[in-house]
């Protein structure tokens, strides 16, 4: 029985994390909401600024995770090679990608302590500190 | 106000350690550490003009960096080896002819979250080949004439670029003298350029398919000449095929019996993608020079990129007539790798 429950756990926590696609920024932002097609200018290095507010520094996950994959195919509809393209260009043009965290502690632990910052998490909650800019449903 | 500075410091600080962390390297990601970014990237062609030696030549080895500190401090450098002849039939093995060449310095000014003053030696706004000319990002081994023969393609001094929210790209840039490290002439850039001034206008329709205009105003160096340019340029961008075109016209204020007061040209090029690594290309040219030379030159080629940042080309230009400028006719072929 011991053994049963031991495997169950550790399949459950082998499994990815499930839940929307929740768009959230530091507490003290101006905005309450941001429209997908902002969000994709924003990620894509196109404006820093929302309406009426200015230094947005968006904050991404490492490629390969499940909630960057997400973020790519709900917000900015770009495959990994489109997206990847993209970057060489801009690269080249002297422009930098967003900077990385590695998992979401980090990504909301940034939110929290940066002006400006947002990112996405694959959440249902929104975490404390931080403030839900935009939710899409999963 | 200690505070503040304190809660800067320590946002600055997660900054720089976001900044550094690493995903997995894939190729053309180039190398970031902290608030430095290093990459460049390669060519290696093998040419093999109709009636000439064929040759192999490392076209390009290009190095850049920059560095992010803070909203006035942005440095960015460019530096390349390029034309260095490694063989060529019936010669020796060895480099040969390589020119070092300072392709971009500059740093950028942000001045607000629209607007950028970037001050030094960048890359002239007149179409978009001239801005993304790295060889693995661009289709063809050869460069179109109309991207490069007319005008500055360089501006040594201010350059100030405004961004609108509807993603309409403004630059205004002005050269006061000559050109910083000039690159040496050949014959598809014949001169060189001082007082050099320009406005452009990119309309992105979306991520990639964009419509641009620019004009630029330049005296020619050492000579009593002055001139206009206007270019046309764009892209249109589909899932299976896309299309990218660039017109100049050049007006030129003085003529003499051997020269024209215009100089004109313009390419489309076609490219079909069979699938993410394989592409076909076709591309029409013309170009008519204040000399009243003129060339009409067709290129078929064909494109493996098995990653984005790597390329492998093969092409054959076809021209009407051999001239002392633009393409020659034959075979060539490249591999381009941006690291």
């Amino acid at each position: 029985m011991k053994l049963h429950c031991l495997l169950l756990l550790s399949i459950l926590t082998a499994l990815p994390a499930y839940g929307d696609l929740l768009i959230i920024g530091h507490p003290d932002l101006v905005s309450t909401s941001i429209e997908p097609n902002e969000l994709a200018d924003i990620f894509l290095k196109r404006h820093a600024s929302l309406a009426g507010e200015h230094g947005i520094l968006p904050v991404n996950r490492l490629a390969n995770s499940s909630a960057r994959t997400l973020f790519e195919n709900l917000v900015l509809h770009l495959s990994e090679r489109e997206i990847k393209q993209y970057w060489l260009k801009l690269r080249f043009k002297g422009i930098r990608p967003p900077i990385v965290q590695e998992s979401d502690e980090a990504s909301i632990l940034f939110i929290k302590k940066v002006p400006g910052a947002i990112t996405y998490i694959e959440s249902y909650t929104v975490p404390e500190g931080t403030k839900l800019l935009l939710r899409i449903e999963n | 106000m200690q505070l503040g500075l304190k809660k800067s410091l320590y946002a600055s600080l997660l900054i720089v350690i976001a900044s550094s962390t690493h995903a997995e390297y894939t190729v053309g990601d180039g190398f970031e550490t902290g608030n430095v970014f290093l990459s460049g990237y390669s060519k290696v062609a093998w040419e093999a003009p109709t009636g000439k030696p064929q040759s192999l030549i490392l076209d390009d080895l290009s190095f850049f960096a920059s560095v992010s500190v803070n909203q006035y401090i942005n440095p960015f450098i460019e530096a390349e080896i390029t034309k260095a002849q490694f063989w060529q039939e019936g010669d020796e093995i060895g480099f040969k002819n390589s020119k070092l060449v300072l392709e971009r310095l500059y740093n950028d000014v942000l001045l607000n979250d629209q607007v950028t003053l970037r001050i030094g030696k960048s890359l002239a706004p007149v179409g978009e080949w001239n801005r993304i000319h790295a060889a693995p990002l661009v289709w063809t081994t050869n460069r179109p004439i109309t991207t490069r023969y007319s005008f500055s393609e360089s501006v040594s001094g201010l350059n100030l670029q405004y961004t609108q929210q509807n993603n309409n790209v403004f630059h205004l840039y002005y050269q006061p003298g000559s050109e910083w490290v000039p690159k040496p002439n050949d014959k598809n850039r014949p001169r060189d350029y001082e007082q050099v001034a320009g406005v452009s206008f990119d309309n992105y329709l979306s991520l990639e398919n964009k419509l641009g205009f620019s004009v630029q105003h330049a005296d020619v160096k050492n000579s009593n000449v002055s001139q206009w340019v206007f270019s046309l340029d764009g892209q249109w961008k589909n899932t299976q095929f896309d299309i990218e075109y660039q017109t100049t016209y050049a007006k030129i204020d003085y003529h003499s019996v051997q020269s024209n007061s215009e100089e004109w040209g313009g390419y489309i090029q076609g490219i079909w993608h069979f699938n993410d690594q394989w592409h076909a290309i076709v591309r029409p040219e013309y170009f008519l020079t204040r000399q009243n030379d003129s060339q009409t030159s067709m290129l078929y080629g064909l494109v493996y990129r098995p990653q984005p940042a790597i390329s492998f080309k093969l092409e054959y230009v076809d021209i009407n007539l051999k001239q002392s400028f633009g393409f020659s006719q034959g075979l060539f072929a490249s591999m381009a790798v941006l690291f």
